[in-house]
């Protein structure tokens, strides 16, 4: 039987462990990213890769290092570079001598059955679309939770309760078993996670950018919780339901998102960099400030971080473009996201 | 008066270029090509441009503020892919927008429009007839006359030059260089690589050279092989040198900053590999690159080649 395992994105091992017990496919998760893990990726990656390419490197190595012998990886044809890592990796593996299999999950739902059923012992159509449902919808409990952990956390004074709450109520999703404990968990976020001590002036920051960036609390340096810690509350559009709907039906949604974006980017350019522009667009008026994030060399961002000066200008809306690699240090992060907020805070009291 | 379209001496300039010309003659329009890149061009392009962007898109930028001033039309295509699995770079697909952002005031100024048809699609007639009416209703041209004049012209196709027969000539060491044509093309940019090359009088095989049919022979291995245009021919012609061992030497050449190449190198280098008999040097340009430091690194590996066996099983070190 292979033992499975996953590169990390973000609260993406909870719902890929449930799929993947559900299926009877024995797996072990990497350890939590840290900074050994990117040390480990990044001796073998190019030197231009870009972050996650590192970072799901090093992820496989120490996963193999307890035991796994199967990788689980997306794929796709898009212009970003994520769609080749997979079989990079293969051979970067081979080279450090791991003996891994690497299954890329393509973009085609045949396909990703195939692979399923390769790697499970006990395999039916009705079994994966059931676990894929039952999946589906932790998916979508957890990114409310997130979506209202980070709201809250902006807004009251005692923000370690809220967290351990969050974390029981993320602990109790990822042992369930059962529709209904899902929907008792789901009724549970309003009643658990409330505002007792309201923090005077509140204000929003959308997160916008990249999606392995925007997720990875390891990548971004937890920027979520630097703004929350700052009295801020974090609007996010990327979430990682989104990323999954985006995953199995691609191009779903573009024309909308480039009217969204109101001529400043009339085209796909693969990864989230339309998303980013209309994001800042579309949320100019409903938040104060946007903190847009991307790994250092990628892409499609790079085309948004060209466009945003414009929009800037334009909107009069203020943004904040942070760029993530290897060296990131933490207190550089903080000092500008400080200075950042107190601008806003001064525009604002202007 | 006849109206001036302005093409920057850049990017897709290199490939594509000809074809477009002859069709904007024909129609009567004067077409104002930049003049070749110079320091003045970099020295301009860095200061405009945005700083995470590749050096030829910088370049490019830069190309497009030498003739903005001159021009009432500027052709930025729109390149999205040539069909499945050949798509281009994030920076071709967004190379308008960052034009029209990066030069909203001189566009709105001078009064410029832009010429920006979208190139998608397998290059068949029915596409290349559809970018052909987006270009004719971006000039406001009279569509079906136009339409009408170049359905007669069969010959006239807006993809890039197709080349049927690939050039084989064995005469001496042959050096391939995988590189996007728009840096190996431009004298300023690869510090004149491919003259030195032909100085030491070496032969040198470029993908350029090679007919775009030699992907489909390679599209059906059973492996992943790059998805973006360029890459996806290079790697095909770099296995087809290889297994027909027409090579003696491999340059890589790359810009600083370049996506698709961090990746799709490692990949080529990795195929190499398993050819030992075949010196590589790696090369990347940027504004920073020093001629010095090429041109040492050059006459290494030109006495590698010209070494032969001797050294075979090593290669230089592309860190200097």
């Amino acid at each position: 039987m292979p033992v499975v395992t996953f590169p990390h994105m973000g609260k993406m091992e909870l719902p890929v462990k449930t799929f993947l017990r559900e299926m009877d496919i024995s797996v072990i998760p990497p350890p939590q990213s840290s900074q050994k893990t990117l040390k480990k990726g990044k001796e073998y990656a190019p030197e231009f890769a870009c972050l996650p390419f590192k970072i799901n490197l090093g992820n496989y190595m120490e996963a193999a290092e307890l035991g796994a012998d199967s990788i689980l990886m997306g794929g796709g044809f898009g212009p970003c570079r994520f769609g080749f890592y997979g079989e990079l990796q293969k051979y970067l593996l081979q080279e450090a001598g791991y003996e891994m299999e690497m299954y890329i999950l393509e973009k085609n739902i045949f396909h990703i059955k195939d692979i399923i059923k390769e790697l499970s012992g006990n395999f039916s159509l009705t079994k994966m679309t059931r676990s894929f449902h039952f999946t589906w919808s932790k998916i979508k409990v957890m990114d409310k939770l997130t979506e209202k952990l980070y709201n809250l956390r902006g807004q009251v004074v005692n923000k370690e309760k809220v967290e351990n709450d969050y974390n029981k109520l993320l602990k109790k999703l990822d042992e369930a078993e059962t529709y209904r404990e899902i929907d008792l968990i789901e009724q549970e976020i309003d009643n658990f996670l409330q505002i007792d001590n309201a923090v005077e002036k509140k204000l929003t920051i959308a997160l916008v950018g990249e999606i392995y960036t925007v997720l990875e609390p390891f990548t971004n340096i937890d920027l979520a919780r630097k703004l929350n810690y700052l009295d801020v509350s974090v609007y996010q559009t990327l979430t990682l339901s989104h990323w999954l709907k985006n995953f199995f039906t691609p191009g779903s949604g573009q024309k909308k998102l480039v009217n969204k974006a109101a001529g400043y980017i009339n085209s796909f350019v693969g990864g989230h960099g339309l998303n980013s522009i209309s994001d800042i667009y579309s949320l100019k008026d409903k938040v104060d400030g946007v903190v847009h994030i991307m790994p250092f060399t990628c892409m499609p961002e790079i085309v948004a971080r060209a466009i945003i000066p414009e929009v800037i200008e334009n909107e009069n809306i203020p943004v904040l473009s942070l760029i993530f690699d290897e060296h990131t240090a933490e207190a550089g992060v903080k000092t500008r996201l400080e200075a950042f907020i107190d601008l806003i805070k001064y525009n604002k009291a202007r | 008066m006849k109206k001036t379209i302005g093409f920057p001496r850049a990017l897709f300039y290199y490939d594509f270029y000809e074809h477009w010309q002859a069709f904007f003659e024909k129609e009567d329009f004067e077409v104002l090509v930049s003049p070749p890149t110079n320091q003045k061009i970099v020295n301009r392009s860095l200061k405009i441009s945005e700083n995470e962007l590749c050096f030829p898109c910088k370049i490019y930028l830069g190309h497009v503020d030498a003739i903005i001033n001159e021009v009432d039309y500027l052709f930025i295509p729109r390149f999205i892919d040539f069909g499945p699995k050949k798509c281009f770079c994030p920076k071709f697909m967004g190379l308008p927008d960052i034009i029209k952002s990066t030069f909203a005031g001189k566009i709105a100024q001078n009064n410029v429009e832009m010429i920006t048809p979208t190139i998608k699609g397998k290059r068949n007639i029915y596409q290349k007839m559809r970018e052909l009416k987006e270009i004719t209703s971006d000039l406001k041209m009279n569509n079906f006359s136009t339409l009408k004049n170049i359905a007669k012209q069969k010959n006239i196709s807006l993809s890039n030059k197709e080349i049927t027969q690939s050039k084989q000539v064995q005469k001496g060491k042959v050096i391939g260089v995988i590189g996007h044509s728009y840096i190996l093309d431009d004298p300023h940019l690869s510090m004149n690589l491919l003259k030195q090359i032909k100085n030491k009088n070496f032969q040198y095989y470029r993908p350029a050279m090679f007919s775009d049919q030699i992907i489909i022979k390679y599209q059906k291995l059973d492996r992943k092989i790059p998805f973006w245009y360029y890459h996806r021919k290079y790697f095909s012609v770099l296995l087809y040198w290889l297994e027909k061992d027409l090579i003696d030497g491999l340059i890589l050449v790359s810009s600083f900053g370049c996506g698709p190449d961090s990746l799709v190198n490692k990949m080529i280098k990795i195929e190499k590999e398993k050819y030992d008999n075949v010196p590589l040097l790696e090369l990347y340009f940027d504004e920073h690159t020093a001629e010095a430091g090429i041109n040492t690194r050059l006459a290494a590996f030109f006495d590698l080649v010209e070494g032969g066996d001797r050294f075979a099983s090593s290669n230089i070190s592309t860190y200097g």
